[in-house]
């Protein structure tokens, strides 16, 4: 099932990812394929054929994907299966970006031998057309910061994660505030042009921002309903998360739109052109700039320029996290199939797996329970749950709060209420649990 | 108006800033109270440090072409007389003696003067 809810939250990843590729042939901004284009090269022979020629790539690249997604949910891989989803995710995210890079090489070798490419490659200020930028009050964040605390007064027990949550909120403020880059969106002499351009795109910048910090607050209810109800906490937390996802795309793709309609009869005469700053259409590295921070050249998000220092921290971080998501599938395959052990000898038991530890005096134990079957309403809080592996501090209706360490598939399981804790144990193998409650039943 | 910075330039950033800005007035396309971007917006826009830009509007401000108030930034001078720098006199100086050397009459110079300032005028 966690596999299931695993493949169910990712394999969307592939489509979406080559979707956002694919719309980039069609020209906003002046841009095509991440290549500053004059209106003439826009509709030229030779580009409308390497823009076709790119959107087949691209989604044989998808169907390879999907295909690959597929197979890693087949049961010979059970073993693996974690580790193949973190290759999985590393291929989504580099494997689309070939055909783009490759196309884009091709779209430049067509820009210079048609002599597009600007010569002038000074950086262009409109001095006209700059405005000075209207923020949102930071007090439009105070009733989802409040939202996102509400829980807190009926679920005391869990409030640090509510005020985590809650501290994101702020930290949302501060994103609007400072990801962004006030640079105008300059794209030729048009002034009035660069003015909405510019306008529209903070003003959705504000909006994302405002609607992350209603969707935390959501999430946080979701969260707490949670723990009262797991069927509706679920169904809560799906409503949400795919709600945020298409709201997302949506904003993403109506800012694109607007940059597409905007600037569909732009790039006649002088047009801004500053290719040469982004390498593979991908990442932006300019010596010369000394902002950190950069608007994306098409759409709603920002990025890092890489000559800066926060550029080079940040790209060093990409990379150790897109080279460590396999590990992390192979430690978690390995936690989901890791040695559950116990021990109950000088007065203390023990149970113990990879870095979990449990332990109490066998004086402590007030009652043992040997349980056939899992409460069925078992619900985490804390923790980790996989098909053959729970850990952490869970819930249920009919026991309340728990420290679980067990494999929900090997039954049967122990029980322990001591003086201060209630435990729920299991062992990989059920023969080695019922002697344990022998023993801890004398 | 349309700045155009060069990085690749001998000439230095905050010099390019103010030759553009002194250029554009005298042209008629910076109008006389005209807000000019703050210093940060500047540097913002260019990717220029901040200092280079303040710099600039220092050298203006000083020059008398902008004012500079805390409330509304920058702007545009009121027209009228400024008073010509010995700085500009001694380039102006060094500009003729490099043009008589390149066989020019004094004629031939004011000529060439008197076609550059009119293209100004008809920007």
């Amino acid at each position: 099932m966690t596999k299931l809810i695993l493949w169910g939250s990712v394999i969307w990843l592939a489509p979406l990812l080559c979707y956002m590729l694919v719309n980039e042939t069609k020209s906003k901004k002046n841009i095509i394929l991440g290549v500053t284009l004059p209106a003439e090269g826009r509709s030229d022979p030779a580009v409308e054929e390497e823009t076709k020629r790119f959107r087949r790539n691209e989604w044989t690249v998808c169907a390879l994907l999907i295909l690959l997604g597929v197979l890693a949910m087949l049961p010979v891989f059970h073993d693996v299966s974690m580790t193949l989803w973190m290759i999985w995710i590393d291929l989504c995210i580099v494997l689309p970006y070939i055909p783009y890079v490759l196309s884009r090489n091709k779209l430049l070798k067509i820009k210079e031998e048609r002599g597009w490419k600007r010569q002038d490659q000074t950086v262009k200020v409109d001095t006209a057309a700059w405005q000075e930028p209207k923020w949102l009050s930071p007090w439009l964040f105070v009733p989802p910061f409040l939202l996102a605390l509400l829980p807190v007064f009926f679920d005391r027990g869990m409030w640090p994660v509510y005020l985590i949550d809650a501290l994101c909120i702020i930290f949302f403020w501060f994103g609007y505030r400072y990801l962004y880059s006030t640079r105008s969106e300059m794209v030729d002499g048009d002034t009035g042009l660069t003015q909405v351009l510019t306008r529209i795109r903070r003003v959705r910048w504000g909006r994302v921002w405002l609607f992350t910090a209603y969707s935390m607050a959501a999430l946080n209810i979701a969260f707490y309903l949670f723990s009262l109800n797991k069927g509706l906490g679920v169904a809560l937390f799906v409503t949400i998360t795919v709600f945020i996802c298409v709201i997302a795309l949506q904003m993403e793709m109506k800012m694109r739109q607007l940059q597409e309609k905007l600037t569909a009869s732009s790039g006649k005469e002088d047009y801004v052109d500053d290719d040469e700053h982004w390498i593979g259409g991908i990442f932006y590295y300019n010596p010369n700039d000394r902002r950190s921070i950069v608007n994306h050249r098409i759409g709603l998000n920002t990025t890092v320029n890489l000559a800066s220092g926060l550029g080079k921290v940040m790209i060093v971080m990409s990379i150790v996290l897109l080279l460590g998501l396999p590990f992390f599938g192979v430690w978690m395959d390995h936690m989901g199939s890791s040695e559950i052990t116990v021990s109950a000898e000088e007065g203390e038991v023990s149970f113990r797996s990879g870095m979990t530890h449990y332990e109490f005096s066998k004086e402590s134990i007030q009652e043992v329970t040997l349980l056939e079957e899992l409460p069925q309403d078992l619900r985490r809080r804390f923790g980790t749950a996989m098909d053959t592996y729970l850990e952490g501090d869970f819930v249920s209706d009919e026991y309340g709060r728990m420290k679980l360490l067990l494999d929900p598939t090997v039954s049967p399981w122990l029980l322990i209420r001591t003086d201060e804790k209630l435990y729920l144990f299991g062992t990989r193998e059920g023969q080695l649990t019922r002697d344990l409650y022998v023993t801890l039943s004398e | 108006m349309i700045l155009n910075v060069d990085f690749s330039s001998d000439t230095p950033l905050y010099q390019q800033l103010r030759d553009q800005i002194v250029v554009g007035i005298a042209e008629g396309k910076l109008s006389p109270g005209e807000q000019l971007p703050t210093i940060r917006a500047l540097a913002e826009e260019s990717g220029i440090n901040m200092m280079t830009v303040s710099k600039a509007y220092q050298l203006l401000k000083q020059e008398g072409y902008i004012t500079t108030d805390r409330r509304s930034g920058a702007r545009v001078a009121a027209t009228g007389r400024v008073t010509v720098s010995d700085t500009v006199r001694k380039e102006l100086k060094v500009r003729i003696s490099e043009l008589r050397l390149s066989g020019l009459s004094k004629e031939e110079i004011l000529a060439l003067c008197a076609q550059v300032y009119e293209e100004g005028e008809t920007q």
